[in-house]
């Protein structure tokens, strides 16, 4: 049996999730972080790169070219069916969590 | 033509934290890092801005041009990358910066990765100097030639620094004082002297 995925970090979660909708390059994805996570989460640059590098790897997202010329300078990236498989697997786990420690919180037998 | 000072300050790779507040502070004072360097770094000065520094260390990198844009597009400024891996950036200092605009590392998980790359060639760099110890030091003794037996205490004491300047690292990441480690700005010149001498005496 394959080992269970190991919970994603803060940073690869939402990377993940800024490119569910659409394709998004580096200073998007950290931009939409921000707004996403009410200001709490920033990706500096070198977590960004390693982040977005070791998810190219592993199949995650892949790197796409932009329709629009003046965006066509910049590298953007698309989730692959892979990544999306990952991050709705990571969100059934956290509404688990949240689901859990919501019985808990509001005083109700387990 | 701007005046160029070059400094042999050397750092550790467990002081590298040491060596961005020193350039930080450098640059407080005008003192702008041009070049830097494992054995030597050069400075110009300039008093009208002030830079604080990253250092990151990633010696595989397989589209540099990538790399250097995920820094540019969060205000870095690339300014060299070592021999051995380590990439210098600087971004313009800006009053009441937030904390997390001043570091390029803003998770444990990707700090920790970072740290560990340079980690892997220690552990080895420590392997294969504790292997050559004992062979200097039991040649040493065999032969009782002292210049041997020199030779092998210099392999010991860069052992002894190596292995607890990775103690540090790991003490730090437990929120725990860095404890006490042989300064590398005295170990590595001794060392060097000392081959030197023994160079010496061996032809002379």
């Amino acid at each position: 049996m394959p080992l269970k995925n190991e919970p994603l970090t803060e940073s690869y979660y939402y990377i993940l999730l800024c490119l569910y909708q659409n394709p998004n390059h580096g200073y998007g994805i950290m931009q939409d972080t921000e707004k996403l996570s009410d200001n709490t989460v920033k990706i500096g640059s070198g977590t960004m790169y390693g982040a977005i590098v070791n998810m190219l790897k592993k199949g995650w997202i892949t790197e796409t070219s932009s329709s629009n010329l003046a965006d066509k300078r910049k590298r953007l990236y698309e989730l692959t069916p892979l990544g999306k498989k990952i991050l709705e697997e990571e969100i059934i786990r956290l509404k688990r969590l949240i689901k859990g420690s919501d019985i808990i919180m509001k005083g109700r037998k387990i | 033509m701007r005046k160029t000072i070059t400094s042999y300050k050397i750092y550790a790779p467990w002081e590298y934290e040491k060596e961005e507040y020193d350039l930080d502070e450098n640059s407080k004072k005008g003192i702008q890092l041009k070049k830097g360097g494992c054995f030597h770094s050069k400075f110009y000065l300039d008093e009208n801005v002030r830079y604080i520094y990253q250092l990151d260390y990633n010696p595989k990198i397989d589209d540099p041009v990538q790399y250097r844009e995920s820094f540019e597009e969060q205000g870095w400024q690339f300014i060299n990358s070592t021999y051995n891996g380590w990439h210098y950036f600087r971004k313009l200092y800006v009053e009441n910066m937030d904390e997390s605009e001043t570091k390029i590392y803003t998770d444990e998980h990707s700090l920790y990765e970072m740290q560990s790359r340079w980690m892997k060639l220690l552990r080895g760099l420590t392997i294969f100097f504790s292997i050559m110890a004992i062979a200097y030091v039991t040649m040493g003794i065999i032969s009782s030639e002292p210049t041997i037996l020199v030779e092998g205490i210099i392999f010991i004491i860069f052992c002894i620094t190596f292995g607890l300047g990775m103690i540090s690292v790991k003490r730090k990441r437990q929120g725990k004082k860095a404890g006490f480690v042989p300064p590398i700005q005295v170990v590595f010149p001794a060392a060097l002297l000392t081959m030197f001498v023994i160079l010496f005496m061996l032809f002379f």
